[in-house]
């Protein structure tokens, strides 16, 4: 992980080896914020032509930036374009997405409380899905929060998709312990 | 299920938990080619955007513009003025159109009435599980602040059906009973009425076409189907939460097979009917709720009472299942984990 100075000083030295530097640095952190607002109503494609949005713009006013104010303007700019995205993808009022139902369903009526709840909830989820180690949280983490398919999740991880397959069944089994040690 | 609920928690999660996840679970495959689209912008919008703008050479461009634009507005004002100067002020003619009378004026008002109601809203959503989302940024659900809310029409009382099928012919013109089909996997399609209906009003909803007839609906697909060849692909789940345990091909004039889906925690059997389509369309009695908003999923729901079935298509294949409404998450677990099956 880079500081804020050095990646400066590689845009100075060459803007496109800089730039891809921040890019390499920010593009997990930023996918992740715009899957996370648009994986209701939009697709990967969606989601990395949102990517590819916000980092030219970044890479556009970089020299705008004030000094040690890169890691939050990346911030701002995420989560900005990311709802503006979200609202560009569900414009039409007359539709609701069947999987915000499925998250409502899930989630019922929240309130502030339940948000409370559920917040706590996920916490404990991560903090599971992190104890199963590599490659088994990786595998989880692509399948339910980043919508993979089993032979996508294959290419990334060197395995086959049965095998993935196979991997992702007994790392739901462990999980599904732990969380019943949890209780 | 709760293994199904705790899985949903990571769908569209909190602030706070976005950016853990973001930390420590950010996407681990490869994104040089995702950069190079990103730079590849960023020079375009670097030759479009201006890089200065001379301050020196501004001010008698400036004068100049303003001082044309004025001559222009005092231009006009002079000739609007002398044409009204000479118009001729004539005197009113009596009207010779006929006054309306009050039943004309009645079937006119109804008809604005009725098309007013329906601008508002031709699709009615599933009100009974649609929020007010009125926050600008939930922490939760990241959803529109304005979505609207649905017309409020009461559902009727139609008869409940546990099975339904579009019932099509993949050459002629496509007829759907508006009445419930009784629940055969082969069963003839009934015709609808054959007196030509005026369409009241139509509206594309993400690769569908809505009409509003006067007393139903039409749900037309708007894709371009491929010629069918009398042959459906193979399908399989790749989901571990819910079975793949059976497929049939049923015996009927085209080709249709069924494949049997199994939730092995509630034992639940679900069917899923594959059809190859020319074209389709599909007749809503009034009341009955539809929803074409999936999000990935090209398809939409259809509510009639406590049953539901949702209907989607891919590659000039079209899929369904039904069931209880409370097995809606089960049937978007299908959609999603449906993919052709490996050779």
């Amino acid at each position: 992980m880079k500081s804020e100075p050095e990646l400066r000083a590689a845009v100075k030295a060459s803007r496109e080896e800089g730039f891809r530097q921040i890019f390499q640095q920010y593009s997990g952190y930023v996918y992740a914020i715009v899957w996370n607002r648009i994986s209701g109503v939009g697709t990967r494609e969606d989601a990395e032509e949102c990517v590819s949005d916000i980092f030219s713009d970044i890479f556009l006013q970089f020299d705008r930036i004030e000094e040690g104010k890169l890691q939050s303007y990346i911030r701002t700019v995420t989560k900005r374009t990311a709802i503006d995205k979200f609202r560009s993808l569900s414009a039409s009022p007359d539709t609701v997405s069947i999987e915000e139902q499925e998250m409502q369903e899930v989630l019922s009526e929240l309130d502030v409380e339940q948000e409370h709840d559920a917040a706590d909830l996920r916490k404990v989820l991560l903090d599971k899905i992190n104890a199963l180690g590599e490659p088994d949280a990786s595998i989880v983490m692509m399948k339910y929060f980043y919508e993979l398919k089993s032979d996508q999740i294959a290419k990334t991880v060197h395995m086959s998709p049965a095998a993935v397959r196979m991997r992702l069944s007994r790392a739901m089994k462990r999980l599904k312990n732990l969380l019943n040690d949890e209780k | 299920m709760k293994q199904c609920i705790t899985m949903g928690l990571l769908k569209q999660v909190d602030s706070v938990t976005e950016e853990r996840i973001a930390d420590e679970f950010p996407p681990p495959w490869d994104m040089e080619v995702l950069y190079q689209k990103s730079f590849q912008k960023y020079l375009q919008k670097a030759e479009e955007t201006p890089v200065c703008i001379s301050r020196h050479r501004r001010m008698p461009y400036q004068i100049i513009g303003t001082a044309a634009c004025l001559l222009l507005i005092v231009g006009l004002g002079v000739g609007i003025w002398s044409r009204q100067s000479k118009i001729d002020v004539k005197p009113p003619e009596p009207s010779t159109v006929p006054v309306a009378t009050d039943a004309n004026t009645e079937s006119r008002e109804t008809e604005t009435a009725l098309q007013e109601t329906q601008a508002v809203s031709t699709i009615v959503s599933i009100s009974t599980t649609v929020q007010d989302m009125s926050e600008p940024l939930p922490a939760v659900l990241p959803t529109e602040s304005d979505i609207a809310e649905s017309v409020s029409a009461a559902p009727e009382t139609v008869p409940e059906v546990t099975q339904t099928e579009p019932a099509l012919e993949t050459d002629a013109p496509v007829v759907v009973p508006t009445e419930p089909v009784t629940p055969e996997s082969s069963a003839a399609p009934t015709e609808a009425p054959t007196e030509e209906q005026p369409v009241i009003s139509e509206e594309q909803i993400n690769g569908f076409r809505v009409e509003r007839y006067s007393n139903y609906r039409k749900i037309v697909c708007t894709d371009a189907f491929p010629t069918p060849d009398g042959t459906l692909r193979s399908y399989s789940m790749d989901d571990d939460s819910l079975e793949l345990v059976g497929t049939a091909e049923v015996p009927a004039a085209e080709p249709v097979r069924t494949y049997e889906i199994r939730d092995p925690e509630t034992g639940k059997t679900f069917t899923v009917t594959q059809r190859e389509y020319a074209e389709f369309a599909l007749n809503v009695e009034e009341g009955e709720l539809i929803d074409i908003g999936l999000g990935r999923v090209h398809g939409f729901f259809l509510l009639q009472g406590e049953n539901c079935t949702l209907y989607w298509f891919c590659e000039g294949e079209g899929f369904c299942v039904s069931g209880d409404t409370a097995d809606l998450g089960s049937f978007m677990t299908i959609v999603r984990s449906f993919t052709p099956a490996e050779n």
